[in-house]
């Protein structure tokens, strides 16, 4: 079964454009456009792992990662956040929070791919 | 007008008056309004003591005074002062040196016994009004830079947003996801990304520069084998040289030099260089980038890449690392916005080496730097020989191994988060005895650290605890990577006592070969 992955961006063609990346690569996509979307979304959809930018409205990135991060639910579902805010300052913040990997906006679509997957191997290796 | 503390408040003005001959000091108290407040010392010992115990509006300094060289009264004057501004008192015969004190930064002087009685009054006033003046334009000078900061990084965040959606959808039409494309339309859809991708290095080279100049730029140096760093970067450029029909190649110090620099910035500083010199060179030219012991310093490795480029012009040479400097080359100097060489110098710089080039017009440019070299036997003489006690017979060498807990990842352990553990390090050991080294940068994946810690016994036990704890709460234990810290000691050996410098060399050794041991496993 293929694996589902949530994109949480609150612009149009951003999200369209992972879709149709994600899409090729053979997973499932569901989208979020806000803050309190994003969990809200999470819980119904179970996502294998999440796509999360910073800037949002009605609850940042930041707030959406200690949302999920407090539901033993959700916790173990794995966070990548991609923003187009400097890593100099929210790299860091964003690992202390919880995600397991920070890459800024534009991010080459193979280092996005190959991040993705190690994610789901280490994933499959904490539980197996 | 700005507010000054002591020309519009109630407060009365304070002097410190420093002065040796007291008939002199007499004289000058006299010619003070009554309302100021004077303290009068006689030495600059004094004379700093209360700078630092007590709040002084204004100095007015002897510049001959008993413990201070004249020469260097100043100096020690002007750095100490703050920004209390000073007024030289000085005699007939030393004018000279009085008018250079005031080149150097002291506000004013007078020439004892010569001048109106109302003249020290209004002297006093006028330093304190322009020290406050001063002091203002420096705050709203850092202000604006601020300012400038802050823009730059939103309007960097604005212009990413919608160059990402430009890069998704050119990457996913270059790559065939939305259906075959024609060779003309690849061609297209090549030259389209290519310019996204210059206009997304021109983004960062703008919030670069300006970090440079709110003296922002982030540089972490590790113990790092530059060559491979070098030829890393130099690979990831050997296509760029090949499309435009150059050769490129590599000339590099043997022996694996270690140096002290940040792996990030090297690379920085590196593909900068050569993808400069890719662009002025025509075909068939060739590039080539070397480094060796730096001829001129011994304690520093010397890069260089050079080109058979067209070479820049002497004049130009001098201005080449300025901000917003370009080469008069419209169709060249279309691809930057003559950032990257300010860049460079600023990183090279913090790493406290240097760069500069050489150029023959016509035949070609040499762009060079030096990086400081790694010295383990630096680190490990005040662990042996620690300041102000007997030197150490014992030396522990605390190891923590970080691994990723996936063997099969490719994608290394992210920064940051080795970042995070070496921050936890150096907030573990003692300032003076213990001597972290900086993070090794190890080949693949595994990275190491090392610690060697003076403390004895016990001391290193609740080293290793502490670590572990602090380690274990960064989730190094479970999410991305494993770890491991581990204590061996080591027994210095007493047969070059008479000399540190062979004992610490000898502790040198067995430690390089204890770290390998623990590396190779």
């Amino acid at each position: 079964m293929s694996k589902k992955i949530l994109i949480v961006d609150d612009d149009a063609d951003i999200r369209m454009g992972l879709d149709a990346r994600l899409r090729a690569s053979g997973y499932d996509t569901v989208f979020a456009a806000d803050g309190a979307d994003a969990t809200r979304k999470a819980m119904k959809e179970r996502p294998d792992l999440i796509l999360l930018d910073l800037g949002l409205p009605a609850g940042d990135g930041f707030v959406v990662l200690e949302r999920i991060r407090n539901r033993p639910d959700l916790a173990a579902i794995p966070v990548i956040v991609l923003s187009a805010r400097d890593p100099e300052h929210n790299e860091k913040k964003a690992l202390d929070a919880g995600a397991r990997a920070f890459y800024q906006k534009p991010v080459e679509a193979d280092v996005l791919l190959e991040g993705i997957e190690s994610a789901f191997r280490l994933h499959g290796h904490t539980i197996g | 007008m700005p507010e000054t503390a002591g020309t519009q408040s109630a407060e009365p003005v304070r002097v410190l008056l420093v002065e040796d001959d007291p008939a002199d000091a007499l004289i000058t108290t006299r010619m003070l309004p009554k309302s100021y407040q004077v303290t009068h010392v006689d030495t600059w010992d004094g004379a700093r003591l209360e700078i630092y115990s007590h709040h002084h509006d204004v100095i007015l300094l002897d510049l001959g005074l008993p413990d201070v060289a004249n020469e260097a009264l100043l100096a020690h004057a002007l750095s100490e002062a703050q920004d209390i501004p000073i007024i030289i008192m000085t005699g007939r015969d030393d004018s000279e040196l009085a008018v250079q004190a005031v080149r150097l930064g002291a506000q004013d002087y007078l020439v004892k016994g010569e001048f109106p009685q109302d003249w020290l009054d209004r002297a006093i006033r006028y330093a304190i009004e322009r020290a406050t003046i001063h002091k203002h334009l420096e705050e709203t000078q850092r202000r604006q830079l601020e300012l400038k900061d802050e823009f730059i990084s939103h309007v960097s965040h604005e212009l990413r947003t919608p160059l990402t959606a430009i890069h998704q959808f050119g990457g996913i039409l270059r790559d065939e996801i939305a259906g075959p494309l024609t060779p003309d339309q690849k061609n297209y859809v090549g030259i389209l990304m290519k310019n996204v991708n210059q206009l997304r290095d021109m983004i960062e080279d703008l919030m670069e520069a300006t970090r440079a100049e709110v003296g922002k730029l982030v540089v972490t140096p590790t113990a790092l084998r530059v060559e491979a760093t070098i030829e890393e970067t130099v690979g990831g450029l050997h296509q760029a040289a090949t499309e435009k029909g150059l050769t490129i190649r590599t000339e590099l110090a043997e022996g694996g030099a270690r140096v002290l620099a940040d792996d990030g910035r090297v690379r920085q500083v590196v593909a900068n260089l050569v993808t400069n010199a890719i662009k002025f060179t025509p075909e068939g030219g060739e590039v080539e980038v070397g480094s060796l012991i730096d001829p001129e310093d011994p304690e520093f490795l010397r890069v260089w890449v050079k080109d058979t480029g067209r070479g820049i012009e002497p004049a130009a040479l001098e201005r080449i690392f300025e901000r917003m400097h370009q080469e008069e080359d419209l169709e060249a100097c279309r691809k930057g916005i003559g950032l990257g060489l300010y860049i460079c110098k600023e990183l090279v710089t913090r790493h406290g080496g240097r760069i500069w080039a050489q150029s023959v017009v016509d035949q070609g440019s040499t762009f060079l730097f030096t990086l400081p070299l790694f010295s383990v036997a630096g680190l490990l003489y005040p662990v042996v020989f620690p300041l102000d006690a007997h030197p150490n017979e014992t030396v522990s060498l605390v190891t923590t191994r970080i691994r990723p807990l996936d063997f099969n990842a490719t994608v290394p352990i992210q920064t940051a988060l080795l970042d995070k553990a070496y921050e936890i390090h150096s907030d573990a050991v003692l300032r003076y005895g213990d001597a972290l080294f900086p993070r090794s940068h190890g080949a693949g994946l595994s990275e190491n650290f090392f610690i060697v810690a003076a403390t004895q016994g016990d001391g290193v036990r609740s080293l290793v605890n502490r670590l572990t704890r602090a380690m274990a709460r960064i989730g190094l234990d479970s999410v991305n990577a494993g770890f491991e810290v581990t204590a061996e000691v080591i027994e210095v050996p007493i047969s070059g006592e008479t000399d540190p410098h062979s004992r610490v060399r000898a502790v040198t050794e067995i430690v390089l070969d204890a770290t390998k041991r623990s590396r190779s496993r």
